[in-house]
């Protein structure tokens, strides 16, 4: 019975061409936005009837809304069958006996990340076997002389994580901080933490031959994040991922008379300073939150070319990776789900943006690029 | 048959129809084949440290489409104390675009004899594919893909 359920669920499946799809959710995106649009104007004439068929309205968009979704998600197996094979060859290539293990492939992505995903993950793959011991190396240690490498993804929340741990020896924190110290990226060892390690090894300046910081840029292209932890056993790779890029939740601010939104997932914190906190640091304005130093951005002077006048400011404080900025803004809104859109090639130029989202009251709202302000501090 | 007649005379010249609008004193025109719509002015948002003569995006029916102020791109004439009231959207290899005009007048069938191509002027150089006259008109008729080159700053 479970069998024929199975056969029937994968007769049940089509293709689908991806514009049809993309136009389907442009249209639901209009709904979602003339639903918010209704509600709003509504919302002062209280007729019973009326809210109960705008709360009905409510329930078929975010239903529907849900559904188109899902229909661009794909599971991770759709790339991961062809890495157990990959991993096979470069373990031969390099001497070593690997187990692989594969867990939760039918977490479902989006698939322009799952697209973007293949790549990373190989390489990481590859430089989780060359981490290994070799038989004979593992013997000498104690451990069996098959290493083990495994990869799990799992839902977390909003997001997706997509771990590779392998048991084989994790970089050590003496060499990476020696040789940033040679690269003269760090001045000493001291205050050189697990935290340190992460900033350095997928740093291009570090070491570009290694493909780590590819990876990075890769994944930094999805809106995604990499980790590197060391544990008792060995070490692992841990990435983050969105569910899909279409929607976010993001922070909107105001600026003048603009609305402005931050991707949440940039969001450290949000708070009120006064003026007088901005210290300046070799002509730098730098504000101190709990013992760190952290880069100040008046986002009115860099948009529009004014200094923000007021003495009590509204700041919000960015994090990509280990880097922090705080970008100074005229009041803070609230938090919302957007649904990102091309700016389109006209404007392809303008690293600021990663794209603008359409407002419930029908005006646009621009999204800030977190990372491209956080490279330029 | 006569119908048939009218066709034979068609095809020896072919007939381009052009869209002709107004921007300050100029009457400008494009092939209707790239008019998607035209649009009253919305509320337009802008997008810092972009190029001068984009104005800023506006939405049009849930799309984020770019709005040019074409007298920023091709030095018109142009006062500024007639605010520009309509958007005219161009369609191209799917990509969305709004010019700024004044008034959007009507479409002028004409023929590829019909326009002037000598009367090319230096100020709107390749931009420009050459002058209509209609009666007392004079219509600068736009080479649209060089001028959409020239705000993707290709050219």
């Amino acid at each position: 019975m479970a069998q024929e359920k199975n056969a029937n669920k994968k007769e049940l499946s089509i293709r689908v061409d991806i514009d049809k799809v993309n136009q389907l959710m442009d249209h639901m995106a209009e709904l979602v936005i003339a639903r918010s649009q209704l509600v709003d104007g509504l919302k002062e004439q209280s007729k019973k009837d009326l809210n109960e068929d705008l709360s009905q309205l409510t329930r078929i968009t975010t239903d529907l809304q849900n559904i188109v979704m899902k229909i661009r998600m794909l599971p991770l197996s759709t790339i991961s069958d062809k890495f157990p094979r990959k991993v096979r060859d470069i373990a031969r290539n390099s001497g070593k006996n690997v187990d692989f293990k594969l867990a939760g492939q039918d977490t479902e992505l989006d698939r322009t990340v799952i697209e973007q995903l293949s790549e990373p993950i190989m390489s990481l793959l590859e430089y989780s076997v060359n981490m290994m011991e070799t038989p004979e190396e593992r013997k000498k240690k104690g451990k069996g002389e098959n290493g083990l490498l495994m990869l799990k993804a799992s839902n977390e929340g909003s997001h997706v994580r997509i771990e590779m741990f392998n048991d084989g020896k994790p970089m050590s924190r003496s060499d990476i901080a020696n040789k940033a110290i040679r690269a003269g990226l760090i001045p000493d060892e001291s205050r050189f933490n697990d935290e340190e390690i992460n900033k350095l090894i997928f740093d291009a300046e570090y070491d570009e031959s290694s493909p780590l910081f590819k990876v990075k840029e890769t994944l930094e292209d999805v809106h995604g994040q990499i980790f590197y932890e060391r544990s008792k056993n060995g070490s692992r790779f841990v990435l983050q991922l969105p569910l899909t890029l279409a929607i976010i939740q993001a922070l909107l601010v105001q600026l003048k008379k603009n609305i402005f939104a931050v991707p949440i997932v940039n969001v450290e914190s949000t708070l009120n300073i006064d003026r007088n906190e901005i210290q300046v640091v070799q002509s730098e304005e730098v504000i101190v939150i709990r013992g760190e130093i952290i880069p100040v951005i008046d986002l009115t002077e860099k948009f529009f070319a004014e200094k923000n006048p007021d003495d009590e400011l509204h700041i919000v404080v960015v994090r990509e990776g280990n880097k922090k900025a705080a970008l100074i803004v005229d009041s803070l809104i609230g938090q919302e789900d957007i649904v990102i859109k091309s700016l389109g090639p006209l404007l392809k130029d303008i690293d600021d943006f990663t794209g603008g989202a359409i407002l419930g009251d029908g005006s646009i709202a621009l999204i800030l690029d977190t990372m491209n302000f956080l490279n330029s501090v | 048959m006569p119908n048939n007649k009218t066709q034979e005379v068609q095809n020896q010249e072919k007939v381009i129809e052009i869209l002709s609008f107004v921007i300050g004193k100029q009457e400008f025109g494009i092939g209707v084949d790239y008019v998607e719509l035209v649009n009253e002015r919305t509320e337009i948002t802008p997008v810092p440290n972009s190029k001068m003569f984009i104005e800023g995006v506006m939405n049009l029916r849930g799309r984020i489409v770019p709005v040019v102020d074409l007298t920023k791109l091709m030095t018109i004439e142009y006062n500024g104390e007639e605010e520009f009231e309509n958007v005219l959207i161009l369609k191209t290899e799917g990509a969305e675009v709004g010019f700024f005009v004044n008034e959007v007048k009507e479409v002028v069938r004409t023929t590829e004899s019909e326009i002037d191509k000598g009367a090319r002027t230096e100020q709107f150089d390749n931009k420009v594919k050459g002058i209509v006259q209609k009666g007392k008109r004079l219509i600068l008729y736009l080479d649209i893909e060089e001028v959409l080159k020239a705000c993707e700053g290709l050219a």
